[in-house]
């Protein structure tokens, strides 16, 4: 049966994509008809402006606070919003907290967050190789350090449980034999600079160490193998995985229990044709439009924050009145609300759903109106929730709805 | 001066003295605050048992540990009843409560099949269900069958498995001084409309979360007058038991406080970080005995302390610690009967590099639970004999 989709349809599909939206953009993709509304929402993504900072390695703090709003502000702004909520996505399942990877710096998590944007719509496997050998997330499971005499076994333990097959689907000499793999996956300051006198604009980079690499014969899920490519060739064919990541991407953009059939169905798409293969599927399926599916999903803070600053016409994140400490104040208003951009809580990213909606993190968001006081008159409130009527509507359970 | 008496004084002097509305004294006074009280510290990442509780008279954690060892000029040590066993240095603020009886230490805490994923091992601490087949917490189940919503609170962002139900969920307040709402005119008006017209599906979730925000908003700005009698460290932890004790006193009425300290997962560099968290909460927990003590309320609190698991016995390359299995447990209070509730740790006969579990870790529930006169059987659905911890 083919998918009506109008107005109405173009409102959720811009929400769902993007967290962001207007009126004008609502109209013009009902315009279009279904499958060039998606092809453009799906178009390759604008590159992010460069990130540089005078900060030094010690003011991480102020450097998160740039970060952010180099990254919110290119959200707000970028023709191609859909690759940035995919970004996010990203950001909360191939995770690494800012506040425990103490050596990185905002260059290696605004790279990394690069990596997300440029590969984020590509085969899976391509990107997890990528982010195997991303400074910040050898730093954050600890594998660089790894070394054949005594192997760190963090990195293997969440590439399975959390960034592949999931668990079940592994044992733990499985985890120990591949951390024993991937030592020598290590890194250094590009150009080999001193990490004492290198200024916060030195990113790391990949270095493979043969001298702490365990170059034995390992055995990985009933094969014989060698390497850390080795463990990432088998997970990366492991039908499992696409079952896995594709359960989370359904989650993230339809609803959060995905019926199983859908399930299976998008995890064939995802292995054979990549994420965005993936999505095109998913938007252009009449399942996507469902009433039941429709408003199904609580907007996480970030999704929230853009969503209303883009329908209050405004490009810079700040919250409130814009001084010098208007960024402290934003970063403290996310940290209130539950999610810190680039820091998720733990490993496995955020929990998402109605946790979003306990007392306090609900009770700051709603706070939140109150920096847009005075600017009410000039609200688009048409994509970001439906059966928006004014203002007052932001008190509406539907608000938090995307 | 009893319990009751006590809260109704100090109300009244807070009324009196702080100039409070009187409808304020009339509600707290309503609050029906059972006599016994279960605060839980969860400490999120695997603490290590070896480095907390250490064996410094044995020479085998000093092969297995070349690096991170706690030096044994440096151990507390904690005389005959702790068998040959010391505290990490960062712990001396408990060791007064050790020496008068009222900390038991639990080393080897664990369950059948352990299981080394952070999360995994958490969710089964938080279900008590090792078989993972429950989704409610063991709190949670407690707390399906209380009529009050205030029965038990969460002090953090969000209320974690333990304290999930079927019916309900403790309410999440992050701190009671951030907790007051602060819209422009007319939108609390119209938020209080929009809470009585009932949805369907995430809308009508959403709604009910309005709802207990709501409820929460007006129950906790009621505890903004009661003050600490003691000074906390200037920590999240600290701030966040500060906020348990002002709960406690200014007759809240839940029967469990549940909070957090996460940062225990020290693959790396561990010594540096562990005596780091370790000082947090000693520091808070003894604080937090002495404002306990100052409103006379400290023979009826018991505090329990649990980690997801313990480390790996040997250290890895980057001088800490990978995921292990038994860990150790910490339960203090002015009626709890201290000791070691386990012998020295046998470091010849581990679990594929871990320290045994000895305790399972549902025994130490029953006693909490029945500490609150919860019925343990029902809420972890088979029977467990309680440690005579008090």
């Amino acid at each position: 049966m083919p998918v009506r989709f109008g107005y109405s349809e173009a409102t959720h599909l811009l929400r769902r994509a993007a967290a962001r939206g207007r009126k004008e953009e609502a109209l013009e993709l009902a315009e279009m008809g279904l499958e060039a509304a998606v092809d453009s929402l799906l178009r390759d993504p604008v590159p992010a402006p460069a990130y540089t900072t005078s900060f030094t390695r010690n003011e991480r703090g102020p450097q998160l606070q740039q970060i952010t709003r180099l990254w919110l502000s290119h959200w707000l702004t970028t023709p191609t919003p859909a690759a940035e909520r995919l970004a996010l996505f990203w950001q909360g399942h191939l995770t690494s907290e800012y506040r425990e990877t103490r050596a990185a710096q905002g260059i290696d998590f605004y790279n990394q967050l690069a990596t997300f944007r440029a590969l984020g719509y590509g085969p899976y496997g391509q990107l997890l190789r990528a982010i195997a050998k991303d400074p910040v997330m050898l730093l954050y499971l600890n594998n660089a350090e790894s070394r054949k005499e005594h192997p760190n076994e963090n990195w293997a333990r969440e590439l399975m449980e959390l960034y592949t097959v999931g668990p079940g689907n592994y044992t733990e000499k499985d985890i120990q034999e591949a951390a024993r793999a991937f030592t020598g996956w290590t890194v250094r300051l590009k150009g080999n600079q001193r990490l004492r006198e290198a200024p916060a604009t030195v990113p790391f980079e990949f270095v493979f160490r043969p001298e702490w690499h365990d170059p034995g014969p390992k055995t990985f899920m009933g094969r014989s193998i060698r390497s850390g490519d080795d463990v990432l060739d088998i997970l990366i064919a492991h039908p499992q995985t696409y079952r896995f990541v594709g359960r989370k991407l359904l989650a993230f953009y339809l609803t959060p229990e995905p019926p199983q059939a859908l399930v299976e169905e998008g995890a064939r798409v995802l292995r054979e044709g990549g994420t965005r293969e993936m999505l095109r599927w998913l938007f252009t399926h009449e399942a996507f439009y469902a009433p039941q599916h429709r408003g199904a999903i609580v907007k996480s803070p970030i999704e929230y924050v853009v969503g209303l600053l883009y329908a209050a016409r405004q490009t810079d994140p700040v919250l409130g009145k814009g001084d010098e400490k208007a960024m402290g104040r934003t970063l403290a208003a996310f940290a209130a609300m539950g999610q810190i951009p680039f820091d998720p809580p733990n490993v496995k990213g955020w929990d998402g759903g109605m946790s979003w909606l306990a007392e306090s993190p609900f009770l700051a968001r709603l706070n939140l109106i109150g920096a847009l006081a005075g600017r009410e008159v000039g609200l688009d409130l048409e994509v970001f929730m439906d059966g928006a009527s004014g203002p007052l509507s932001l008190v509406r359970p539907e608000a938090q709805l995307l | 001066m009893d319990r009751r008496e006590f809260i109704k004084k100090s109300l009244l002097a807070l009324a009196l003295g702080q100039g409070a509305p009187s409808l304020l004294s009339r509600s707290a006074l309503a609050a029906q605050s059972k006599s016994r009280i279960l605060v839980v510290v969860n400490l999120f990442g695997g603490n290590d048992q070896l480095n907390t509780l250490v064996p410094f008279r044995n020479e085998l954690y000093y092969r297995k540990r070349p690096n991170i060892a706690i030096k044994r000029e440096e151990v507390l040590e904690l005389g005959a009843r702790g068998e040959k066993l010391g505290l990490h240095p960062q712990l001396r603020p408990l060791m007064s409560v050790w020496d008068s009886g009222e900390l038991a230490l639990l080393p080897q805490v664990g369950y059948p099949n352990p299981n080394r994923s952070h999360f995994i091992s958490t969710s089964i601490w938080h279900t008590a269900d090792p078989t993972r087949k429950q989704e409610h917490g063991w709190l949670g189940r407690w707390g399906d069958l209380q009529d009050d919503p205030f029965c038990d609170t969460f002090l953090g962002g969000a209320s974690p498995q333990a304290l999930q139900g079927d019916l309900r969920t403790a309410p999440a307040i992050s701190s009671i001084e951030t907790f007051s709402i602060r819209l422009p005119r007319g939108f609390e008006e119209e938020l209080n409309r929009e809470i009585r017209r009932t949805r369907s599906g995430t809308a009508e979730e959403v709604r009910r979360a309005m709802l207990s925000l709501r409820g929460a908003l007006d129950k906790i700005g009621q505890l903004r007058e009661v003050k600490n009698q003691v000074a906390y460290p200037d920590n999240a932890f600290g701030k966040s038991m500060a906020d348990v004790a002002r709960m406690i006193a200014g007759g809240l009425g839940s029967s469990v406080y549940y909070t957090t300290l996460g940062g225990w997962d020290t693959h790396a560099a561990q010594p540096p970080r562990q005596a780091e968290l370790l000082g947090y909460l000693a520091q808070t927990l003894a604080a937090f005995r002495q404002d306990m003590r100052a409103i006379g309320r400290d023979k009826d609190v018991m505090v329990m302390v649990f980690s997801e698991f313990g480390r790996r016995v040997e250290e890895n390359a980057s001088y800490g610690t990978d995921h292990g299995k038994g860990g150790l447990m910490l339960v203090l209070g002015g009626a709890i009967k201290g000791g070691l509730y386990g012998g020295e740790p046998d470091l010849e006969d581990l679990d594929d590099g871990d320290l045994k579990y000895r305790t399972d870790f549902r025994n130490v529930y029953a006693s909490a639970l029945s500490w609150i006169e919860a019925d343990a059987r029902s809420v972890l659905m088979g029977d467990f004999k309680p440690l005579p911890l008090f």
